[in-house]
């Protein structure tokens, strides 16, 4: 916003999400300068209830699953042409909510934008393990809190992480 | 004990010691140049007229607790306070506000930095992307099918 990146962190630390996001549409030059901070946390903000990913968990879901099949080249037709988020923006992620929710999120499919179409083969295949999995591996930089990642955190000992 | 500092624009400005301390700039260049008060401590990068803001700032909050870690003003924990004095004196134009941030930025007085920081976010609150480019006179300069990938990347910022 001021083009000094320390002041501009201090003043995106004081926007919600939703105020980032739409400063991340203005231009060229604030979308880079917002889009770390828009994608720094997945995690239930304090102002809201607390299952409020839950309510979003579809879109969460249709992100991770996008981003797996994108992955194992099984583009789908319906899917949207474009690189799914976390390819790009997986690296900004520091925090995500602890593993046993996100795997609740994760979970089954629910109508998803594809639900007009039946459910596909890959679609249903794909476990919630699986996509946590992959989320983890999206996400090398995960200010990591919990031990009980570790069943499901590619990058090794976890000890090591946190130390 | 005296300090005086000169602005950019050659301008001297005489305070108190533990008022210009509170940049924390000039606490240490004081320490440093202990010696030789002879000299008025040069701010390249500030303005008489944002010099003469910061100081005002400073005079009324000479006698703050100094607050060292930053971690105690990371805002998503714990709002800054705001006093009837700081909302007074906020109310200026966003230009001088933003020159104001960058002063204090240049000088490090932390606490109005943080107050300047706290003034741009509540400018930009709850505006549209157009709203902001009308305010700050900013080109949009997405291309088509940047902004086809922008409206579509909207669904997941809610996340």
């Amino acid at each position: 916003m001021l083009e000094v990146p320390e002041i501009d962190e201090e003043i995106y630390k004081q926007l919600s999400h939703l105020d980032l996001a739409q400063c991340a549409r203005v231009c060229q030059k604030w979308h880079r300068s917002v889009i770390p901070h828009l994608w720094h946390s997945l995690i239930v903000p304090t102002n809201h209830p607390e299952d409020y990913l839950f309510e979003h968990r579809e879109t969460f879901r249709n992100m991770a699953l996008e981003d797996y099949l994108y992955e194992q080249q099984l583009h789908l037709p319906q899917l949207s042409p474009f690189m799914p988020p976390l390819v790009k923006y997986g690296h900004w992620i520091r925090q995500l909510p602890q593993p046993e929710s996100l795997l609740k999120y994760l979970e089954s499919p629910y109508d998803s934008i594809r639900s007009q179409e039946a459910p596909t083969k890959q679609d249903n295949e794909v476990t919630a393990p699986q996509l946590l999995r992959h989320i983890y591996k999206r996400c090398p930089n995960l200010q990591v809190h919990s031990l009980d990642v570790t069943e499901y955190y590619p990058f090794g000992d976890i000890s090591k992480t946190i130390a | 004990m005296k300090v005086t500092l000169e602005s950019s624009d050659g301008q001297v400005f005489t305070v108190d010691k533990e008022v210009a301390e509170l940049s924390v700039i000039i606490k240490e260049m004081l320490v440093i140049e202990q010696a030789n008060q002879d000299h008025p401590i040069p701010l390249l990068n500030v303005g008489a007229v944002e010099l003469a803001k910061v100081i005002e700032y400073c005079e009324h909050h000479r006698n703050d607790p100094t607050i060292d870690d930053d971690e105690d003003y990371d805002s998503r924990k714990k709002p800054i306070e705001m006093d009837d004095w700081d909302k007074q004196f906020t109310i200026v134009n966003k230009e001088m506000m933003f020159e104001l941030i960058l002063a204090a930025n240049s000088m490090q007085v932390k606490p109005l930095l943080h107050l300047g920081c706290r003034y741009a976010a509540d400018i930009v609150k709850r505006m549209s992307p157009t709203e902001i480019r009308d305010l700050f006179q900013i080109d949009d300069d997405f291309t088509p099918e940047e902004q086809d990938k922008i409206e579509w990347e909207k669904q997941w910022t809610k996340l």
